[in-house]
């Protein structure tokens, strides 16, 4: 773990190498610096063997290309290991009818054990997380399908128990090999467990935890709470996953509930509930655009406004679509646009400084 | 190597496995809650895809609203819950008007279902029908014209519960009454007259578990028949249901 440290640190220090070089040509160009051939000289090969050591210890990218190249190669992991694991289910359903139970047992309990230890393997031989990231998926889905099937193979009756399973083992993989597609999945895993755990308790049938979107809410906030309550500075890019989970899902669930006051656990008017909503709705989605200002964080800034739109078109539209004349309706809309693009200036102005 | 990361990986992987088949071996382990031998009637193989090998047979009941539409025979009623014995359930209900809106309440429930095997009562008035369920109706036959598999379901749904033990004492016939766990589901009842939804009716909207697994010694047997063209009942099956009412098969034997 230490190393993908050092490697993302690698990778930063070869940005801000080659962002010198650019400033350090444009003001040789202007006049503003001079240099002596020599110097010009030394540099240069100071910078050159400092990039090719970083590249050849780390394997970060040096140059613009290389980055375009790993993004690729990012999206060809994903795009494979969702293969790889659609081929493995399917591969398993083909030709598990043929197996006794025992065999079956064997081989769903075995997969994911095993694909742990390869998965480790691979880690740490690897300094890109490629390889690594492709087969932890795979490693997830065989621990998926490995209770899924297992519960219809012996008819056990649905419970929560499974998802919590699943959480945890995505949460170890995740923090393990230090890999966010692996927690994202785990973190919607323990919001399940902790949204049909309650749907249970309170006498609803398993199925029907989508039916009540106000027991997602708490369990969305203490989800994006957790990095305030754990600063990760070890892995610096895992409180990002852990907000954008807590907060989408959260705001998800509040756009849900302005449409069904009638699925509310309050014990009021359908109508009033929605409006209580509709508000709470804006004043989450206000706090959140705040919060993000002021720590500097741009995804909530970007996740706020988001939904600060959603809300205020979704207003325009329940509310006047059905009696305005269709143009004025788009004419509104369109100047509603502009007035929320002039705020979110402002705020862009303001993130920069406060950035700054 | 991260070690920490496999042992951890590992204990979950063997606790959750160990934790599932520990429960079966409790479920299965001892004598049987409940033994049945039923028939392809009840039990019919459940259609598969091509990349499927795995063979399962689907508990059915007699359900109105799960007839083919072209198969209904008579416009039977559904068996329903209402008044108390949806209250006895767990639902709370109030009228069905705006101020008790339609979702503000569990939509389904799990609970207990007794499901009579109608065959040998077909004409006959159940035993003591319970407060709020409408009585069992005859067997249907299939439409003239329509193939044999279009016959329903011998189980009706008799009554239902919250608790196993008083539905068996209400119900001492193992062999006529099969208790299994299945889902209640509400819905209010519009009233033609007042154009209102006066009242709220419970429905039994599935059977958990509805599909049960064939394990590979008696899988042959069925895979060799789902080719054959015959009558409605190829297979007898035995079938067995643990305390949980999780149900496995004992045996399959072909019909001659």
């Amino acid at each position: 773990m230490t190393e993908t440290l050092d490697r993302k640190e690698a990778q930063r220090r070869v940005e801000r190498i080659r962002a010198f070089r650019q400033q350090l040509e444009e003001l040789l160009e202007q006049g503003v610096l001079t240099l002596t051939g020599e110097q010009r000289e030394r540099l240069d090969r100071h910078l050159t063997g400092s990039l090719a050591e970083l590249s050849e210890r780390f394997d970060v990218d040096v140059t613009e290309s290389q980055k375009q190249i790993s993004l690729g190669m990012l999206i060809l992991s994903t795009l494979g290991g969702l293969a790889f694991c659609a081929a493995l289910i399917l591969f398993f359903y083909r030709f598990w009818g043929m197996m006794a139970t025992p065999a079956q047992i064997a081989v769903l309990a075995g997969a994911p054990a095993l694909g742990l230890i390869g998965l480790d393997a691979v880690a740490s031989r690897e300094k890109t997380r490629y390889f690594t990231g492709l087969i932890a998926l795979i490693v997830l889905a065989s621990f998926a399908l490995n209770l899924a099937v297992l519960g219809s193979m012996f008819n056990v009756l649905p419970t929560p128990n499974a998802y919590l399973a699943w959480g945890l083992f995505a949460l170890i993989v995740a923090y393990a090999y230090r890999l966010r597609i692996p927690l994202y999945a785990g973190l919607i895993s323990l919001l399940v467990f902790a949204t049909t755990g309650v749907t249970v308790l309170s006498g609803n049938y398993i199925a029907d935890f989508l039916l009540r979107p106000e027991i997602f809410l708490p369990a969305c906030l203490l989800i994006a709470a957790v990095p305030l309550v754990a600063p990760h500075r070890k892995f610096i890019e895992f409180p990002a996953v852990y907000r954008m989970v807590g907060m989408f899902c959260f705001f998800l669930a509040l756009e849900v509930q302005v449409h069904a006051g009638r699925m509310s656990y309050f014990p009021f008017a359908a109508g009033k509930i929605e409006t209580v909503y509709r508000i709470l709705g804006f004043a989450a989605a206000g706090l959140t655009i705040w919060l993000g200002i002021r720590r500097g964080v741009a995804s909530m800034v970007n996740l706020g406004s988001l939904f600060f739109a959603i809300f205020v078109f979704d207003r325009l539209f329940s509310s006047w679509w059905d009696w305005m004349p269709k143009y004025l309706f788009f004419l509104i809309i369109g100047l509603t646009a502009v007035g929320m693009l002039a705020v979110f200036r402002r705020l862009r102005i303001r993130t920069r400084r406060v950035s700054a | 190597m991260n070690r920490k990361a496999i042992i951890l990986g590992l204990t979950i992987v063997l606790v959750s496995n160990g934790a599932l088949l520990l429960r079966v071996a409790a479920e299965r382990s001892g004598t049987p809650a409940q033994t049945l031998q039923l028939t392809e009637r009840e039990l019919p193989m459940v259609p598969r895809g091509q990349e499927d090998s795995s063979v399962s047979l689907r508990l059915a009941w007699r359900s109105y609203f799960m007839w083919p539409r072209n198969a209904r025979p008579t416009m039977e009623k559904d068996v329903t819950f209402d008044g108390e014995k949806l209250q006895a359930l767990g639902f709370r209900c109030g009228t069905p008007d705006s101020k008790s809106p339609f979702y503000r309440q569990p939509q389904h429930r799990l609970a207990y279902v007794v499901l009579e095997r109608s065959e040998e009562t077909a004409d006959a008035a159940p035993n003591e029908p319970a407060s709020g369920a409408s009585p069992v109706q005859s067997v249907p036959q299939p439409a003239p014209g329509l193939p044999p598999s279009y016959a329903p379901s011998t189980l009706v749904v008799a009554d239902a519960s919250g608790s196993f033990d008083e539905l068996r004492t209400r119900y001492p016939d193992a062999q006529k009454f099969l208790i299994v766990r299945g889902v209640i589901g509400i819905s209010p009842l519009y009233d033609k007259v007042s154009a209102t939804e006066s009242r709220w009716i419970g429905r039994v909207s599935e059977l958990v578990p509805g599909e049960i697994h064939v394990p590979l010694p008696y899988a042959g047997e069925l895979n060799r028949l789902a080719g054959e063209k015959g009558s409605l009942s190829r297979y007898t099956v035995t079938l067995h249901y643990g305390p949980r009412l999780e149900p496995w098969i004992g045996s399959i034997r072909a019909r001659l």
